[in-house]
């Protein structure tokens, strides 16, 4: 094979490379919106902690970012960190974590492929948004917000 | 159940041996589009192996690309901001040994363009963690214990 040629295939190589990054990082953390009503029970799965809350598991009063991570996750403490950031300045909202790598189990009944996996819950523990990867925070701002005055438009049509 | 990691590494040191391997695996591929160089493809794959190999039972802290970042590259940086635990890099360099082990298997199997293709699939890999900082433990342990707890 002519040196034109091999060098034309690694160049395409690297460019698609490329691009499949940029595409998977507009993709990614994007925090999608639940359309129908979808209950996390914490109970149910008996896991978690709450951080910065010596009590154990606790729910926000109107929001919690409930972080899926395992010990294979090289991002997972840096979302954490991200997240407890901005609930800094949110004392109605916490983030609950679950450590799946020995919980095979709650990743396949939460449909959990990647680490980390967000589950973003009102009030009432229904599941108002998923966010797959690192989040895209701005918008997980956006959406706290909202949940704090009660304005989800998580069940609207 | 809260988990008890201590972080160990400069986060850095795995994406610098990232860079490298692309840069490698780039050359392997090179090198075995043209069958007079394919040996060379070969002998430089089985290398790569033997650095995954390195990296996924000992650590990535062991291998020849760590041991370049300590001495070369990170005297020369600011101190890291924070610190990562071991296991994520060491879950890559494992699936980088699965690629280039099968890759080796499919070219003395008969297949001399499984080099090629291994080495396609682990350059993508180890170009999107070194550029983009995609984890392939992120995106692979979970599925990984998927398929083997139904198999």
């Amino acid at each position: 094979m002519s040196i034109a040629t091999r060098l034309l295939i690694v160049t395409t190589l690297v460019i698609a490379a490329g691009l499949i990054g940029a595409i998977w990082l507009i993709l990614r953390g994007r925090v999608k919106r639940k359309r129908f009503v979808e209950h996390f029970d914490l109970a149910g799965i008996g896991l978690g902690s709450g951080v910065g809350d010596g009590s154990g598991i606790s729910l926000g009063e109107s929001a919690t970012l409930v972080l899926f991570s395992t010990e294979f996750c090289a991002i997972c403490p840096g979302v954490e960190r991200a997240y407890l950031e901005l609930l800094a300045t949110r004392p109605w909202a916490k983030l609950i974590k679950v450590d799946l790598t020995n919980r095979n189990d709650l990743a396949v009944r939460f449909h959990i492929l990647q680490t980390p996996t967000t589950f973003v819950l009102d009030g009432r523990s229904a599941v108002a948004a998923r966010i797959g990867g690192a989040p895209k925070l701005l918008a997980v701002e956006t959406l706290l917000d909202e949940l704090a005055v009660g304005a989800s438009n998580a069940y609207s049509i | 159940m809260p988990t008890t990691k201590k972080p160990e590494i400069d986060p850095r040191g795995p994406r610098f041996g990232a860079t490298i391997t692309s840069v490698l695996l780039l050359i392997v591929i090179w090198l075995s589009l043209d069958s007079t160089s394919l040996q060379a493809a070969l002998v430089l794959f089985e290398v790569l192996a033997f650095l995954f190999a390195l990296g996924a039972i000992l650590g990535t802290s062991r291998t020849p690309y760590a041991w370049i970042f300590r001495k070369v590259i990170r005297p020369r940086l600011k101190p890291p901001t924070y610190l990562e635990d071991s296991k994520p890099p060491q879950f890559a360099q494992g699936v980088g040994l699965f690629v280039t082990l099968v890759g080796l298997t499919l070219y003395f199997g008969g297949i001399s363009s499984g080099i090629l293709f291994a080495a396609t699939a682990a350059f993508i890999a180890a170009f999107l963690n070194s550029a983009f900082n995609l984890c392939l433990g992120c995106q692979l342990y979970l599925l990984l214990k998927r398929l083997s707890s139904r198999g």
